[in-house]
């Protein structure tokens, strides 16, 4: 293929796609905006994974200069319990980073009249070091890959201060955030969605306002959610009669980065065997179609992937206590959770609770999102109930959605004293950003929802609506609640 | 690429409606609470990487607002078709 033939199928691509484009664009650079709205560290838990990443980013032959640093009292409410590099210490102490913390009120000493505060050009100098000095380091026990890739960025841009690096592995974010994106427009294809109707509902993702916040800020719940999107297009491929090698593939490498980074990746593998079964109960005479080579392969992949899914599992859950507790315990539990104080806060929490969690939107935007959650459940159950033509897909991302959310609870649960339900001190809480990974199929469950409950008004204009109200709300995040929180 | 803008006013009305908040947020930092808008802007600007400081920092901003009415309007396009 020459360069004219080659430039001539990019026009035609862009001319066909171009919307996904723009979409793709705008997502990256919404992702940028808002990575520069929201002051360094101040995203739940950031300085812990960025003190993973400058750890994965020390050399081999790294020396720190002691090994007596007091481990066992670290607590993730006090920095000085925090064994960080100088750098990353320095840059929370100038900018007040526990005062700022939790502390909706307070904001950051402006220098009047400066572009570049005193303290600030000290920190832009660069001249702490980057790596901790004296061992143990503080580290997040997750799977190292997220920390090491955004460690060979920061060792790429070591000569830059630590504020354009945050932001360049933040950047980085951002770009994960966006593939996810294009996954999600796969996924809406995939399920009869048109070209246009697909870019909206993937801007429908693309645009809610704590997806945003957490997809802009370093945190490996970001590759957790990209894995879980690669694994639920397989998922759709396969269950739409598409080539069922490349679908298992997609299967497995999205359930493959999604337990690499997180230990809820390990849904997925529950995930795949529900797949199979709807694969099976829908499919069967496509499955018996296969050809001896293709069934093989399919075979080996399965074996293997259950394989390496169980190893993993049999090392990491032995960390953990998954005990179960009474059955009165689980009512309380639920009574609690259903409390509508309660409720709104863990709502707040998905749809908009910015800074370290204390900055959340309005009541009235969580009461009305309440109403079309409550229309689009009422559609749901009316597809359900008759068995329409998108009965499959939406039985199936529902039992995704609510086992996932069932299992996130289980371990929320797990760790709450029998004695009393509302201590929630050592339990892991109830945080939007854990419901993340199964977004794309819960965004698909309201507009299924809403256009069958509406047969009246066609599914694109619904569509259209949705995207609108959620680019509204984001910008609602953005201006009417982060800035003015930080800077005004 | 199509960029045509649609005659159906209702993408007119969304784009107000999606840029209310814009508005809302630029009368909050009208002088009369002594910020005003180039100051806000300094605020901003500082703690930020040295490659987003001033007027970069500010084209961001604008940039992607406009490119976001853009798509408004092309995709309003599209399913007016």
């Amino acid at each position: 293929m020459n360069f004219c033939q080659k430039s001539a199928g990019l026009k035609i691509f862009f001319r066909n796609h171009y919307l996904l484009v723009i979409l793709l664009f705008l997502t990256f650079l919404k992702g940028a905006v808002w990575a520069t709205a929201v002051p360094l560290f101040q995203a739940p838990d950031e300085q812990t994974h960025y003190a993973s990443v400058q750890y994965y980013a020390e050399p081999e032959n790294y020396q720190p200069k002691s090994n007596d640093f007091p481990i066992g009292k670290t607590s993730l409410f006090d920095i000085k319990t925090q064994n960080l590099s100088p750098e990353l210490r320095n840059y929370l102490e100038k900018t007040e980073f526990g005062r700022i913390r939790f502390n909706p009120g307070d904001i950051t000493k402006f220098s009047p009249g400066s572009l570049w505060g005193t303290e600030e050009k000290k920190v832009q100098e660069n001249q702490l070091p980057r790596f901790v000095e004296s061992y143990p380091a503080w580290f997040t026990s997750y799977s190292p890959i997220y920390y090491k890739i955004c460690g060979f960025l920061e060792n790429i841009f070591a000569s830059r201060s630590i504020i354009d690096r945050v932001f360049i592995e933040r950047l980085f974010s951002v770009l994960l955030t966006t593939l996810t994106i294009l996954f999600a427009y796969f996924i809406f294809r995939e399920i009869n969605f048109s070209k246009t109707e697909a870019v909206l509902a993937a801007g429908i993702v693309s645009f809610q306002p704590m997806f945003t916040f957490i997809g802009a800020s370093i945190n490996v719940d970001v590759p957790l959610f990209f894995g879980f999107s690669v694994f639920l297009f397989g998922a759709m491929r396969m269950l739409n009669r598409k080539n069922i090698l490349t679908s298992s593939v997609f299967l497995l490498l999205g359930a493959s980065i999604a337990i690499l980074s997180k230990p809820p990746g390990y849904f997925l593998i529950p995930a795949a065997i529900l797949t199979g079964i709807f694969f099976v109960a829908q499919k069967r005479e496509k499955l018996f179609s296969l050809s001896r080579k293709q069934k093989i392969f399919s075979l080996s992949m399965i074996v293997l992937f259950f394989a390496v899914a169980l190893d993993f599992l049999w090392k990491t859950m032995g960390k953990y206590s998954f005990a179960l507790k009474p059955l009165s315990f689980y009512w309380k539990y639920f009574l609690f959770q259903m409390e509508p104080a309660y409720l709104l806060t863990k709502s707040r929490y998905y749809w908009g609770s910015f800074g370290w969690l204390d900055t959340p939107i309005d009541a009235r935007y969580i009461y009305f999102i309440w109403f079309l959650l409550i229309l689009s459940l009422i559609g749901i159950i009316k597809i359900i109930a008759k068995r329409r033509d998108d009965f499959a897909p939406v039985l199936y991302f529902s039992l995704i959605v609510s086992s996932f959310g069932l299992m996130i609870h289980f371990i929320n649960s797990s760790q709450i004293p029998v004695s009393n339900v509302r201590d929630l001190s050592g339990a892991i809480n109830i945080q939007g950003r854990y419901f993340f990974p199964v977004i794309i199929a819960k965004m698909a469950l309201i507009i299924f929802g809403l256009s069958a409950l509406f047969p009246f008004i066609s599914r694109k204009k619904i569509i259209f609506a949705l995207f609108v109200g959620m680019v509204a709300l984001n910008l609602v995040g953005l201006f009417d609640y982060l800035i003015p929180r930080f800077y005004l | 690429m199509k960029l045509d803008f649609p005659k159906n006013s209702v993408a007119y009305l969304v784009i107000l409606l999606v840029f209310l908040p814009v508005f809302w947020f630029l009368f909050q930092i009208l002088p009369d609470n002594g910020i005003n808008f180039w100051n806000m802007v300094e605020r901003l600007s500082q703690w930020k990487p040295a490659f987003l400081k001033g007027w970069r920092f500010v084209a961001l901003f604008v940039f992607f607002l406009t490119l976001l009415g853009l798509f408004i309007f092309a995709s309003r396009k599209e399913l007016d078709e």
